[in-house]
């Protein structure tokens, strides 16, 4: 009896996997009708079911470009809002640069809506969300590279089909949100570490998540891991002021799943889980796939400089500067309690003559909260005003790389930024530590205890608190660690 | 001595097949940056052939791609004709073996 029971809860469970819309994703084409002359026009039909979800896309940082800073030390309670729409960083800098914000035209490609080519967007209206972005599987959807628009040239070409766009919605897959994500920074690859666009068809061994089941791999989507609430997407970017959800590995990694139950050293593995995070052994290298930008000099702009190749790209662009890349990076490690520091506009700059500080994890040894993860350091130049000082926003495409005269930049940047030029500047070096999250790899290449411990040299223990190698000293959290 | 006669006619076989550059079975890679001109899928989708033309010397090369990235790429039209992309590739025999084609477009 139980047997039969027992079958008859799996045949239900079964007819209910094979016949759910929810998992195999409802078939659009029967509700979305075309013709459509463009992207609102698709949106309009979207939010004729999806009025929740449009009012609830409305409230996050992938439609704002900004949210509270409640990832940044000290700023934790602020309620004015930050993020890339009002930030500074070391790639392309800023998205402010021009009178009227005149560079969102640009940027604005990886909006998910239509029309922010402006600062005067209005953000309250829900008819201007790019739904297709995000969920179009078919058709070959495309944004203009201005306009902040569906590429029209595209569908003039005839290689896209936006009622086949429109038909084909469904969960966001790895090319959904590596259209923007895999291009951070400018290009494919540079910016965040082990997010480039070979993460959309990947094997095991460069990453047992989201490499493809044949491989041996999982073959997960992004929100796998990085959970989704009422179209919030968990994740901290180490460059952001705001999160809406911390991603952990221990979020699947715990309990029956917990980490290292086979392993015969298990309990001196799970050991070091109070202080170094799951990524600092399991990503030994990262850019494992192709190369990623680890340096970018502004300053170098203009300048007739010989280009080279480093790892199939380019180490100098008139426009934009020198620039160094590098492939299967070992890591710098640091501790991170969760929260960052970081550069936030405006911010006087008390040192020129050292590094800024654009992002750096907050924590310590003497922070039990914290763990040690692996970063990406990054390293460049970017202008500084000389009178106010602080970082200045420049206006690049329709100034910068027109004429190469960086003053003229400085004037037209500042009125978009609203941070006055006060008609000088000078360049600063600049370093950002950039989390390395991605590309895991598979367990027979992970870290070795030799690389960190007996001499190994792949944690710079003393500049991370310790007085040497903890195998041998102690660790953080005994009183055993010799003075 | 027949072991000898032997070891002397392997030796001098290899001397001359170095000599003559036969004993070199390595792949010559290129590199280079052209626009593509032309691109035809196989009909069981598995590989694709793409014409670039150079744009440094203006020369037109055929280059065979099998990788399953960049064939969904052509599949779905995000790679088409008139895209400049950077292409790295082995020539074997007469064949030129894609491992990187790329399109060389950012912000």
């Amino acid at each position: 009896m139980h047997t039969i029971i027992t079958l008859f809860i799996a045949a239900l469970l079964a007819i209910a996997t094979t016949s759910s819309p929810a998992l195999a994703g409802p078939d659009h084409a029967e509700f979305v009708k075309g013709p459509f002359k463009d992207g609102p026009d698709v949106t309009k039909v979207c939010i004729g079911c999806h009025d929740k979800q449009a009012n609830d896309f409305m409230k996050t940082t992938h439609w704002k470009w900004k949210g509270t800073p409640n990832h940044v030390k000290g700023m934790e309670k602020s309620t004015k809002e930050y993020g890339k729409a009002n930030m500074l960083n070391a790639f392309c800098t800023s998205i402010e640069g021009g009178a009227d914000g005149l560079v969102h035209e640009a940027c604005g490609k990886c909006h998910a809506g239509y029309g922010w080519t402006r600062t005067n967007f209005d953000f309250s209206d829900k008819s201007k969300m790019d739904c297709l972005i995000c969920h179009a599987q078919k058709g070959n959807y495309q944004r203009a590279s201005t306009g902040c628009s569906v590429d029209m040239k595209s569908m003039e070409k005839g290689v896209m089909n936006l009622e086949q766009a429109a038909q084909s919605v469904g969960v966001p897959t790895r090319k959904n949100c590596g259209y923007c994500h895999f291009f951070g920074g400018g290009a494919d690859a540079v910016k965040s570490p082990g997010i480039d666009s070979l993460m959309e068809k990947t094997d095991k061994k460069h990453d047992v998540h989201m490499g493809s089941k044949a491989s041996g791999g999982q073959d997960m989507s992004c929100q796998s891991c990085h959970k989704t609430s009422d179209h919030k997407i968990s994740g901290a970017s180490s460059m952001m002021a705001h999160y809406e959800g911390h991603v952990r590995c221990e979020d699947c990694h715990s309990g029956a799943k917990a980490p290292h139950q086979k392993s015969k050293n298990g309990h001196i593995l799970n050991r070091h889980a109070a202080s170094v995070a799951c990524q600092s052994c399991h990503i030994p290298t990262f850019s494992r796939g192709q190369a990623t930008k680890m340096a970018w000099y502004w300053s170098d702009t203009g300048k007739n400089l010989t280009s080279e190749e480093q790892f199939d790209k380019e180490t100098f662009e008139k426009r934009k500067g020198t620039f160094k890349w590098d492939m299967n990076v070992t890591p710098v490690y640091a501790w991170y309690n969760g929260s960052i520091e970081r550069y936030m506009k405006g911010q006087v700059i008390k040192d020129p003559s050292k590094p800024v500080f654009m992002t750096k994890p907050a924590g310590s040894i003497k922070d039990k909260g914290a763990k040690i993860y692996p970063y990406k350091l990054f390293q460049g130049d970017q202008p500084m005003d000389s009178t106010f000082k602080y970082l200045n926003v420049f206006q690049q495409y329709k100034s910068l790389w027109l004429d190469f005269n960086w003053d003229k930049a400085l004037i037209e940047g500042a009125k978009g930024a609203e941070l006055p030029y006060g008609g000088k500047y000078q360049f600063v070096k600049t370093v950002s530590y950039l989390s390395a999250s991605h590309e895991v790899a598979p367990k027979e290449d992970v870290v070795q205890c030799g690389e960190c411990h007996l001499g190994g040299t792949r944690m710079d223990w003393k500049t991370l608190g310790y007085n040497g190698d903890p195998m041998a000293l102690g660790g953080r959290f005994k009183s055993s660690q010799k003075k | 001595m027949k072991r000898t006669t032997s070891i002397f006619v392997v030796l001098v076989l290899m001397f001359v097949s170095f000599a003559l550059g036969i004993s070199d079975a390595r792949a010559e890679e290129v590199k280079m940056v052209g626009t593509i001109s032309k691109i035809e899928l196989a009909a069981d989708g598995k590989a694709a052939t793409a014409i670039l033309k150079d744009t440094k010397s203006g020369e037109s090369v055929t280059i065979i791609v099998t990788d399953e990235l960049t064939l969904d790429k052509f599949k779905d039209k995000r790679i088409v004709e008139g895209d400049e992309i950077r292409c790295k590739f082995e020539k074997e025999g007469d064949k030129n073996n894609s491992k990187l084609f790329r399109k060389t477009a950012g912000c």
